[in-house]
Parts: C-alpha cells; structure tokens; sequence
C-alpha cells in the first residue's frame, strides 16, 4: 500500500505543490515568529546581563515594575533622592550609582522637537563606568551642568558629533542649550529601543526630567564582601521600604521579565499565524478534495480489485502525512528566512539589538514539522471519508467534474444550522461589559462552519452579479462564469480561504473607522474651539503656559484637560480633569444626577458604563487617591461625591474630576490639551499671533485646529490598523495561492475541454483571458462575502462598543472597494501561470480519447 | 500545385514525424501523403489502428503541425499561418466531430451548436440554424446540458454545431464510434444528406466499414501511407479492400 501511495504521489506531485507551499507558507509564520522571538529573548537577556555585570546588589522599589513599564503612563514607583546617601555610608559599599529617567526632548536645527525616533528621556550619567547600564562608547561622560552625553543613534539621525551643541527641552519646557562631550549606547534591555537619550550629570538631569526619585539603584561591593553579605547591611539600613536583591537575583528576575515581556509579543503573533494556517488547512483540505474527485476512477479501481474501505482510507491519510512533513521542511527554511529579514530590520532600524545568531531550537523544528503535518492530515480527513464512498462500480463509469456535489443532505443542514445558532448565540451572549474574546472567535469558527456548507448557494447567484458588468464583453468571461459556478462546494471552499482574510481585514478597518468617525464626531460637534494648545511627544502642556495665555486677554474660554493615574474606591483609573465649563458646554448626555454643579470642586462625573460596572450611584462619597510617587511619600486621597453619569461621550474618561482637584492634590501635572475660543472683540488673526508668542519660548508646544487634534488622537488607530493589515497579509497570500491551486487542478481535469475550445476556434489568448475570469470570480466572491460578513460582524462590535463611546457606525467605503479591486487583481495575477498552462493546450487532445 | 476553386482542402508531400527526426525513438506517423478533397465530397479514411488516421486528419485540419509537405483549406496554405490565424481560420472554415467529449458540459444544447459563431461575433443565421434542429430532431433538446442527453443525441447536437457555420469542410473522427448502429446510421444518413444537398465536404476517419459505405470515396492507410482508394463504395467492397490491406 505504501508503495501505492508513493507512485501516486509522485503521479500528481505537481497537483500539490501549490498547497504545499500554502502549508509551508503557514508553518513559515510559525517558525519565523519563534526564531525570531527566541532570538529577540536571548539578545534581551544578553543586554541585561552586560548591563547588570558589575552590580553586586540592587535596590528597587517595592511595588514591583518591570523594566519595561510604559514610560509614558507619567509617575511610578521610586526610590527617594536622599536614598542613595543613605545607602552611600552603608559599610561594604564601593561604588553607587541611581537611574533616574525622566522627559527631555531634544530639538532639531530647525528648533523643533526630534520626532524621528521614539520617545525622548533625559537620564542621569553613572557615576563610575563600571555600571552599565549606560556606556559611553566615544568622548566622555558630562562633567559639568553644560554638557550632554546623547546616544549614538540619534547623533547619527541629526547629523551631530561630539563638540557640537544641542538644545534640549526638559519639562519646564523651555529649551536649553548644552555642549555634546559624548557618544553613549543604551541597551534595548533598558526600555530605551528606538528611543532618544540624553545622559546629564546628576543634578542637572533632576532638573531637566523633574523627576523626584530614582527607578533603582545600584551598588558595587568592596573587594571582599560578598552579594549576600552587602545586601543584608543595605536591607538592615534602609528597612522594608524597598526591596533589595543581589546582582545574581536581579539578573535573574530581568530574565524572567524579559520571558515574560516576549511571550505576550509571541502570543500576539502566533495568533496572526494560527489564521494563516486555518486558511493554508481549507486549501489543503480543497485540494484533497479535488483530487479524490479526480481519482474516484483509480480509487474504484483500486475498491474493485479488493482495496479496503481501511486501506483507501490511510493511503489519502499517509499521502498528506507526506506532503505535511515535506511542506513543513520547506516551511522551516522560510521561516528562518522571514526570521532573518525580521532581524535584519530590527537592526537596521537601530533598535540596538546586540548582535546575536538566529535561534533556531531543536524544539522548534519539532514544533514547526508537528504543526505543519498535524493540520495537513486533519485538512485530508474529511476528503479521505469521501474517497472511501467511492463505489467499486464507478470503475465503470466516466467521471465528469460537473455537479460533483454532494448536495444538500438533512444532516449537512442540520450542522450548518446547528453551527449558526450557536456560533450566532455565543457572540451575542458574550459580548457586552464582560466580553469573552475566546468565546467570539469560537462563536465566529461556528459561523465559519455554517458558511462553508451554505456558501455553495451563494456562488451561482454571486458570480452572476459580479460578472453582469463583463455580460457584454465577450464569450470568454461568458465562460469562464460558467467553469466557476459549475462546481459550486469548490467554487465557495476556494474562495472561503480567502472570505477569511477579508472578514478580518474589513472588521478591523470599519472598527478603527467608526473609532476615528466617533472620536472626531464628537470632537468637532462638543468642541468649537479654535485652537488646542499641545505638546509633541508624550510630553504634557506645563501648568504656567495657561496662566500667560490668560494674560492675552484675546480668549473667552480657556479651557484645561489633563489625565492621571488614580484610584477611586481602590479601583484604578485614568483620571480626567478638566475645567467644569468644558464638561458642561460640551452638552453630554446625562444619564442620571446633574453636572451643574460640578463647578463646585470635590465632585465627580463618571460615565455611564464605569458606574454600572462598579455600583456607583448618585450623592454617594467616594475616596479619591492619587499614587504615591516615591515609595516614602503619603497617598493624598480625598472624598469626592458622585454627581452625575454621563454617557455616549467617548471623550472623556470613565472619571472625570474638575481641574481645581487635580491642582490641589498633585500640582506637578500637565495639560494634555488646553482648548481656545477667540474672544469675540478681538480679530481671530489677532488671537492667533498673540497666542504663537506666548508658546513661542516653549518648543514643544503647538497650536492647532480641531482637526489637527483629531489627527493626533486617531492616528494610533490606523497605525495598529496597518498593523493588523499587515499581520494578516500571509493569510491573504495563502488565499491567492489556493485560488492558483484551484484553478491548476480544474485545468488538469478540463485538459480535454480547453483542448476542444481551441479546436472550435479559441485562441490562446481567449483561454489565458476565460481563465483570468475565473480567477477574478474567485476572489471577488471571496471578497464580497468576506467584506459583507465582516460589515455585518463589525457593527454588532460597534453596537456593544456604543457604551464604551463607539457611537458612529462608519464602513470606510472607498477603502472596501479598494480591497475588492485588489483581491480581484490579485485573483487575475494569482491565475498567470495556470492560464499560461492552459493556454498552452493543443487541440489535438481533445481528440483523443485515452483518458 | 496550386490550390484551385473546387478544392476543400489539400495536403501535398504531408509527412509526420513524432519525435526528434532520426532518433531511433521517433515514429513516423504518416510519410509523404499528398490527398486532395473536392469541395461538396464526403471522403472517408481507413486502416489499421496505428496506421496515421487520425494523425492526418489533425494534420489536415490545421491542428497540428506537418513536419514537412503542406495543408491547405479553401485557398489558404495553412503552413503559412501562426496560431491566432489558424485558430480563426478554424472558427469560421472548419468543423469538428469526435468520438466522445464533443461538447461543453457548461453549455446548453444550443449554446454548443452556436459556439462556433459566438466565437468568431458571426450573425446568427435562424432559418439554418432552425433547419438543423428540425434535421436533426433535437428541437426538444435545445436547453438541456449535455449529461442530460443521451450519446447518440449529443453527436446530433455535434453534428449540428459543425453544419451551422457552412464549413469549408467537416473533419470528423469515428463519430459513430460510440453509437448503436441505428443512432449511428441515422447520423451518417444526415452527414451524408448534408454532402449531396446542402454541398458540405466532409472527411471522416471510421473503422466501420458501414460507416464508410456512407462517403462517396474510401482513403485507406497503412504504414502512413495511402495504399488503395476505393470509389463510390459499398459495405462489401470496403470490407473485401480492407482484407487485401492485411494479407
Ligand atoms: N503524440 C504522439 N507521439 C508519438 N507518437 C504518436 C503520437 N500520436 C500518434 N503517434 C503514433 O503515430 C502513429 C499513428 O497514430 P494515429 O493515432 O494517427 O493512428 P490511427 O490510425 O488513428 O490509429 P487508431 O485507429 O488506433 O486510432 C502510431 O504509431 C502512434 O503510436
Ligand atoms: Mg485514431
């Protein structure tokens, strides 16, 4: 039997090649993303190790951050500045050094902020080379208040070298001017990649970034004493207020953080490959298909001469057994290529990756070969149950392509029924303020199911439609709307691989497009201001600036909108303050309670949903905190009473506090936006100049319109959504090869009818031409039904997003219609080389009559 | 020679050889066959399995290539053209009937019998065209799908797909082959007609010597070559020429 199955594979090897590569593509996505994780984790943890070399015991704060906590979210945990004195007399220490990090934005010649790498920090300088954490890699380190140590990276971006002067901006937000004595190199371990960082002499860099305390601190022992030993003294003489660890722990615990950190970013994109494969398991699973069709002759033979229902069976099992593992091989190969490009542009983007060799793991490969082979015989299980209902009386008869189906029996019913209400009901039962993401994407597996035994019915009426513009054109797109609808299950299961790729990209796009349209609705119907005054980066508006736009006296509303992490009964939330007429004019909907009174200090407005979720209600106190910034420092927490909910404003924040308790509490806070009306005495152009001079000393500041703002809150939106476009763009790939695939195998088993064409008078080019239709039907049914469903997926996402302030349901269209155009250009490309093939059909076969 | 006004279709010195020519591998299908057909004959080609039948009727239908000699239809040498022109000449000067697999499983009866002139945008000419149906008796058929009709209809709805566009000539390749006799002979019975009254040329590759009866000459092969022409045939001197052919 095995030898069976090897001559037939080698008979119809071509057959498979493209499905092949659709697997291989699959597990490419798999391997790649693990070499490329395991090598980024392993670069990571070198990173750390150098940097952590020297130390001997490291003091932390006690409430545990990673070191790659989210710079931007403003204030965390640190150890107070006279801790490091304290430390300093311990006996056994030799050297000491504090990482403080805060803001500090360099310009470019131009005087505006650097935006062309990541985020901007300004740190303190070690004291003694033997840390780390920083290096410097050419020049010196700061000496003096007037000089700076700038990454290397971004010297090279701004054209700088050492000698030359640089003006940097730090968080009283005026720009200072400093001379560049060095060149430094910040690990990516250390949160920096593709950030800028200027290194200052310490107490410079406390006044530069503001910041009150340091991250961690770092000790070096005296020759003799040992980790263990050191850490004790310096836990005895600081008590429990921080933690201390020895260089071994830490080194340790970084590891364990960095494992940690690349699994969440493994995760993300091994789910992105886990469609790729589903879509490469229905090629796979279409191809088998076809091919039982196409061999139901030899199967009947193989039945009539005493093959078993078994032994039929476990030859189609064994021959995809064989083609997984194959494909597999070949998917490794691709995937260390895809993991190399990765890597390469990691580097080149200089996101300061050490260099490190790709990690390619025996466990790896095993993985890659499992997945790859799993899912190409699980895809071959349902089409090897049908070659064993092939009747060894078929042996007799001619097999026709046509009609093929295996029509719409009670139970095929049943199961596409049955998997719509249930798929339908978990969605439905799971969305809302508790949504399971799990059980949605269950939910939408089921809808799958349903639509694959129901799209058969689609294909004829949708291939009518699509090709009704063709309808006068020519015989050949007359054709080739009848070779796609000839054999429906086909038609729908090739283009379902392809349903699947669209459903997502559509959902996602018309999702950010409803999250950009309600954002921006919002915006421009509750907010007619003129100006918004922000700041580049992640860098806040300082307090003072409102203080002289005031003293221009050209505004009539001057309004303040700041955000902070706080705690409200325990529970923590990203905080609004804001001026209480701002909350006011812009007129939101009252769900209960009245905002009138929120002019009066010490009161609260929660959204809708926030208060629900947490059984808030009207005129009840609740406790207001705000984090403690340094570990010695105490929680002002105040009581605040709730006076109202408000829904449908995604604007604002769940809770939301007028500005007076923000200053009140923590001073230190910024405007993230300050929002202008023109007084109506003066000339707008007036207002504008006077308020250009004011922001003029302070360089990161910039007044926009509207519009301009909306920009600037909706750009992440469509950044993560090129993002998902982009993760998705494998599966589309695999979608297009299947389309190739499909059409390849209709052309083997068609030899004799295109043969016929050309006999009866079809050129060459009218083959090439009927097949390119059909590959364009192909797709644009996969398309049209993938941009429907996920229409219809994505407005029921919008309507359980309506609380969370998604209140406009917007399709993108021209986007849409552009992803249709596409697919059906790709659907054309992906038939070249099978139309080249069949084009290249002499007559003569289909006269005669082997075969 | 040239090509004159009462000629269909003329192949001169035509010979084929499969394979590299002088590889020991490489057969001779048909060596230098010259054979011309006057136009509003039926001619029928015999021989033994393997003798060039059917290579010389690709050949002489522009399907395939002569590796030397030439084919020309109506006036046209057909070695002079390349393969859009040939397959245009095909469209519009050309018919065909073939054992099996005559017709599109995607098209209807009648779509089949209008392909050729869908193909080359001709006008549908529905006197003919409802001639034929009636000829044929395939009225009732016209919006079934070939699986839908029995073997012996579809080689009528064949048959009428090659009379539709008043060929130069018919080329014909054991179209009975998979018939009864009695649909196989109501068949010839037509094609014949369609000679003696309507002026088709017809040249039909048959190992039935009934069939053959039908034509007006029998061409008999062997070896790739013409050995014996027999003239207003009947079954028995077709049957007594074939023996001399193998003895
Ligand atoms: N494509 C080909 N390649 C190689 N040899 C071929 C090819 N087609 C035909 N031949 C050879 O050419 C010779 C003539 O074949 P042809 O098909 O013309 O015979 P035929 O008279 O039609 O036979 P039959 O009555 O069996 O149909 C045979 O020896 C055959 O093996
Ligand atoms: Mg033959």
């Amino acid at each position: 039997m095995f030898k069976t199955v090897l001559s037939g594979l080698k008979s119809h090897s071509r057959r498979l090649i493209a499905s092949s590569l659709a697997v291989a593509l699959g597990v490419s996505f798999v391997i790649g993303t693990l070499v490329f994780t395991n090598t980024l984790k392993l670069a990571m943890i070198q990173s750390f190790a150098q940097g952590d070399q020297n130390i001997s015991v490291a003091v932390l704060p006690r409430v545990k951050t990673s070191a790659f906590s989210d710079r931007s979210s403003g204030k965390r945990p640190e150890l107070p500045l006279s801790m490091l004195n304290e430390i300093k007399s311990v006996p056994g220490v030799e050297a000491i050094s504090g990482q403080l990090i805060g803001p500090a934005v360099i310009l470019d010649s131009s005087g505006h902020a650097f935006s062309g790498r990541g985020s901007q920090f300004g740190v303190a300088m070690p004291s003694d080379s033997r840390f780390k954490w920083i290096e410097v890699t050419s020049g010196h380190a700061p000496i003096n208040g007037q000089q700076v140590a700038v990454d290397s990276n971004t010297l090279a971006t701004l054209n700088l070298t050492i000698g030359d002067t640089i003006k940097i901006v730090g968080i009283s937000g005026l720009a200072e001017t400093y001379t560049i004595v060095g060149e430094i190199n910040v690990g990516l371990a250390k949160g920096f990649q593709s950030s800028s960082v200027a290194a200052f002499v310490l107490p410079t860099a406390e006044i530069v970034t503001g910041a009150t305390g340091y991250r961690e601190i770092d000790v070096i022992a005296k020759p003799g004493i040992s980790q263990t030993q050191l850490a004790t003294n310096i836990a005895n003489a600081i008590g429990p207020s921080a933690v201390v660890e020895t260089g071994a722990q830490k080194t340790l615990n970084d590891e364990n953080s960095v494992i940690q950190r690349a699994s969440a970013f493994e995760n993300a994109l091994l789910s992105f490959a886990v469609i790729s494969i589903i879509v490469a398991a229905l090629v796979i699973a279409n191809t088998f298909r076809v091919l039982v069709t196409q061999r139901s002759r030899e199967l009947a033979l193989l039945r009539l001469i005493g093959a078993s229902k078994k032994q039929v069976f476990f030859s189609i099992i064994l021959e995809s057994g064989v083609v997984g593992f194959i494909a597999s091989i070949v998917g490794i190969f691709i995937g260390l290529l895809i993991a190399f490009i990765l890597h390469t542009l990691f580097k080149s983007i200089g996101a300061g990756l050490p260099s490190t060799s790709l990690q390619l793991s025996l466990s790896t490969i095993i993985y890659g070969i499992l997945v790859g082979t799993v899912t190409t015989v699980v895809a071959s299980l349902l089409p090897a149950r049908t070659a064993t209902k092939v009747s060894p009386i078929a042996a007799f008869g001619s097999y026709s392509d046509t009609n093929v189906g295996k029509g719409f029996t009670k139970k095929r019913i049943a199961w596409a029924i049955g998997s719509l209400l249930l798929g339908g009901f978990l969605i439905l039962a799971n969305l809302g303020a508790n949504a399971s993401l799990p059980m949605i994407a269950i939910g939408g597996g089921l809808i799958l199911v349903s639509y694959m035994i129901f799209g058969p019915l689609f294909v004829k009426p949708l291939a009518t439609f699509l090709s009704f513009p063709f309808k006068s054109f020519s015989v050949t797109t007359n054709l080739g709307k009848l070779n796609t609808i000839r054999n429906p299950s086909r038609a729908a299961s090739t283009s379902a691989a392809l349903t699947i790729g669209l459903t997502l990209v559509t959902l996602f796009s018309v999702v950010a497009s409803s999250l950009t349209a309600s954002i921006s609705s919002t915006i421009l119907k509750n907010f007619p201001y003129d100006f918004i005054v922000t700041s580049a980066g992640a860098n806040t508006v300082p307090p003072t600036v409102v203080t002289s736009i005031t003293k221009t006296n050209s505004f009539q509303s001057i309004y303040e909108l700041r955000t902070a992490n706080m705690e409200i009964n325990g529970i923590s939330v990203n905080a609004a303050g804001l001026t209480p007429n701002l909350l006011i004019s812009s007129n939101p909907t009252v769900s209960s309670g009245s905002i009138t009174n929120f002019t009066n200090g010490n009161s609260v407005v929660l959204s809708d949903s926030f208060a629900k979720k947490h059984k808030f209600t009207i005129g009840s106190v609740v406790t207001i905190s705000v984090p403690p910034t340094t570990i010695t420092s105490k929680t002002p927490s105040f009581p605040c009473t709730v006076i109202a909910t408000v829904s449908g404003v995604n604007f604002f924040n769940s809770v939301n506090l007028p500005v007076s308790v923000f200053t009140k509490y923590d001073p230190s806070i910024g405007d993230d936006a300050i929002f202008l009306k023109a007084s109506k005495i003066v000339p707008l152009s007036t207002a504008a100049s006077r308020l250009q001079s004011t922001i003029d000393s302070y360089p990161l500041l910039r007044a926009q319109n509207v519009g301009y703002y909306v920009n600037k809150l909706t750009s992440n939106v469509n950044k993560a959504l090129a993002l998902f476009t982009a993760l998705l763009a494998l599966a589309l790939l695999i979608s297009f090869i299947g389309i190739a695939n499909t059409l390849s195998l209709s052309i083997f088993e068609r030899t004799k009818e295109i043969g016929l064409l050309r006999a009866l008078g079809l050129t060459r080019t009218q083959i090439s031409r009927m097949l390119k239709f059909e590959g364009i039907l192909l797709a644009t049914i996969g398309a049209l039904s993938g941009i429907t469903i996920g229409i219809l997926a994505s407005y029921g996402i919008v309507l359980v997003l309506h609380a969370q302030g998604v209140t406009v349901f917007s399709v993108p269209i021209s986007l849409l219609v552009i992803y249709f155009v596409v697919a059906g250009l790709a659907g054309m490309f992906a038939s070249t080389i099978p139309a080249r093939r069949a084009a290249k059909t002499s007559p003569v076969v289909a006269i005669s009559y082997e075969g | 020679m040239d090509s004159n006004a009462f000629e269909a279709v003329a192949i001169i010195n035509g010979t084929k050889v499969y394979g590299t020519v002088g590889l020991e591998s490489s057969v001779t299908a048909i060596s230098n066959i010259s054979l011309s057909v006057a136009k509003g004959k039926f001619i029928a080609i015999m021989g033994p399995s393997g003798s060039g039948k059917s290579t010389l009727l690709h050949c002489m239908a522009g399907l395939d290539n002569l590796t030397e000699g030439k084919v020309s239809i109506g006036s046209v040498d057909l070695s002079r053209l390349g393969d859009n022109d040939l397959t245009k000449l095909r469209r519009s000067y050309v018919g065909f009937m073939f054992q099996s697999f005559n017709l599109l499983p995607t098209l209807d009866a009648k779509q089949n019998i209008l392909l050729p002139l869908t193909l080359s945008n001709s006008k549908i000419d529905t006197d003919w065209f409802n001639h034929l149906v009636d000829l044929l008796q395939i009225k009732d058929r016209l919006n079934h799908k070939p699986f839908e009709m029995s073997g012996g209809q579809q080689q009528r709805v064949a048959a009428a797909r090659a009379l539709i566009s008043k060929p130069t000539v018919i080329f014909a390749d054991e179209p009975t082959g998979n018939l009864d006799s009695k649909s196989g002979n109501s068949l010839l019975e037509i094609l014949r007609n369609s000679v003696h009254e309507l002026g088709q040329t017809i040249v039909m590759v048959t190992h039935d010597a009934n069939a053959a009866s039908y034509a007006d000459e029998v061409v008999l092969l062997k070896d790739g070559q013409i050995v014996n022409i027999v003239y207003s045939p009947t079954q028995k001197s077709v049957i007594d020429a074939l023996e001399l052919l193998g003895s």
